[in-house]
């Protein structure tokens, strides 16, 4: 129960503190809000990114065209290969009269004009179908250029073009967004620092009184820790209350939209979830913020 | 002899190595002491205090406290020496914005005392200073004397076995002065260890006790004498 009765009394100091600078406290919580609320916008958007391009990478298929008389052992060398790379999903082997039969069935019209060719145009080959999630430019790149080598191979084909645009778009969203995320990150970290070094010097004669009464160092460093903990919950519910009620009248708007124009009902989905991570992200950045906090002011020698 | 409750060996201190506060202090001061250690402004009686509570570590020499090197603490575990020590200032150091009741269970709180408990110990001890019934007030709204009062309960709520006071009286008129010492005979007759640094010689003939005296770089053992029987609670007598 002592225990119990200490954290109750380190809280008790934190949040009368917090109390006490209003000021201070809205202003980095207001910072800190603004930071994971754009946090949240860009999980949000990723999030809907990986949802609409999902069945693209799905439907991604990888040939691998074999040559002419290509033997058993080269068949074995390849499919050992497509068996062992984590990029592959399933694969299948078409014959030369598999693929004709298929291409017929595609294209009824050219019928007649595979009757009357001598010889099977279509090569043997390999559909491969890759893991979605593993799906990603470079990989692919190389996982061709590796089946290239093989011998009996004579072509790998994949929509390069589309999945190189694919990887473009996650990239510019991916690294924009830590970019962006990071400056406000740390600036939302400094704030909280700063506000943690405002309250000790505010508060430095009651800390010295403390320490001189016998207080235990962790119990006169502990309520700064949570002061920042409490300023980063403040903000991150502040920024995922102002996330949902974004989403909330984003989808409104677009319901109403969609219904005036084509009268369907078209919602923007919502991962939910992100709102934990808001939460997560706030504590975790207050909590970094004191520690920023007590570090600099150990270094300078005034804590 | 009894174990000593401080003792300083080769005690020495200087703030820039040009000019020395005091050098080769030994000292020994045993439980239940009831001492006044004096000299003029600037002279150490603070940096002495501050020594004795590991606030400053000493240019040279070791300081003892309930036979324990402070020098040989870790920062971590000094709190524990502190615990049996408490401490008056001269400017009081109430946090304004606490109550008295606040202010008085500050380290209570943190020892994880329950509520009820820091509340039944804090109006004791604000009583046997004489303001048992001030407890919900507000530092600022007291007078000089009461904040003194108050400053005291703080430093005795936890049963120090030592008691350290720079200037206690030194904001305060020469009735309140008595009456602060009063209260701290009173500790020292519970067994407690008084040490008052104070420049005033008319409180200290007043008093009685041990004196010794900051001069020409030396602590210096001064006086002894009976403790005032005036300022002795009925019981003792």
């Amino acid at each position: 129960m002592k225990w119990l009765y200490t954290w109750l009394a380190i809280l008790q100091f934190a949040w009368m503190n917090l109390k006490r600078n209003r000021m201070t406290t809205g202003v980095s919580s207001s910072i800190i809000m603004v930071v994971l609320w754009l946090f949240g916008g860009w999980l949000q958007a990723s999030h809907w990114l990986d949802t609409w391009l999902r069945p693209y990478r799905e439907s991604f298929i990888l040939y691998v065209y074999l040559m002419e008389g290509a033997d058993d052992g080269q068949r074995v060398a390849v499919e050992r290969w497509l068996h062992e790379s984590p990029l592959v999903r399933t694969w299948q082997f078409i014959s030369p009269a598999e693929a004709r039969r298929r291409f017929v069935e595609m294209f009824p019209e050219f019928q007649s004009l595979m009757d009357s060719l001598q010889t099977n145009p279509l090569p043997a080959h390999y559909e491969v179908r890759l893991a979605p999630e593993r799906v990603e430019a470079q990989s692919l790149r190389r996982l061709a250029a590796s089946l290239q080598r093989l011998p009996g191979v004579a072509g790998v084909d994949y929509q390069q073009w589309w999945v190189e645009r694919l990887a473009t778009l996650f990239r510019v969203v991916q690294w924009g967004g830590l970019v962006v995320g990071g400056v406000l990150a740390v600036m939302a970290l400094f704030t909280v620092a700063n506000v943690i070094r405002l309250s000790f010097f505010a508060r430095r004669e009651e800390v010295q009184i403390l320490s001189l009464l016998g207080a235990h160092p962790w119990h006169v460093r502990l309520p700064f820790y949570l002061e920042g903990v409490l300023l980063g919950l403040l903000g991150s519910l502040l920024a995922a209350t102002l996330w949902f009620l974004s989403l909330q009248g984003a989808n409104w708007y677009l319901r109403k939209l969609t219904m005036a124009y084509w009268s369907v009902q078209v919602q923007l989905p919502v991962l939910y979830s992100i709102g934990q991570w808001i939460l997560g992200a706030g504590v975790i950045l207050g909590l970094l913020g004191a520690v920023l906090a007590l570090w600099m002011m150990r270094a300078e020698g005034t804590a | 002899m009894r174990a000593a409750i401080i003792q300083t060996f080769q005690l020495g201190h200087t703030y820039d190595r040009r000019r020395w506060l005091f050098r080769d202090v030994n000292l020994v001061i045993e439980p239940g002491d009831f001492v006044f250690l004096t000299g003029p402004s600037g002279a150490g009686k603070t940096t002495f205090l501050r020594l004795l509570l590991r606030e400053l570590h000493p240019t040279e020499g070791q300081v003892l406290v309930m036979g324990q090197n402070l020098r040989a603490i870790p920062d971590a575990r000094l709190y524990r020496i502190r615990r049996q020590m408490g401490f008056v200032f001269q400017d009081f150091r109430l946090i304004p914005t606490y109550t008295v009741l606040e202010n008085v269970t500050l380290l209570l709180r943190l020892m994880g005392v329950p509520p009820k408990e820091q509340r039944q110990r804090a109006i004791r001890t604000l009583q046997s200073v004489g303001l048992g019934g001030l407890w919900r007030s507000s530092p600022p709204a007291l007078s000089g004397g009461e904040q003194q009062r108050v400053a005291i309960a703080r430093a005795i709520i936890h049963n120090p076995k030592i008691l350290l006071a720079d200037e206690p009286t030194g904001n305060l008129d020469p009735e309140m002065s008595l009456e602060i010492m009063r209260i701290f005979v009173r500790i020292n007759a519970s067994g407690t260890t008084v040490i008052v640094a104070t420049h005033d010689d008319r409180l200290i003939r007043m008093v009685g006790g041990k004196l010794y005296a900051i001069e020409r770089e030396r602590i210096q053992w001064v006086d002894q004498r009976p403790i005032n029987p005036s300022l002795l609670p009925t019981e003792v007598l």
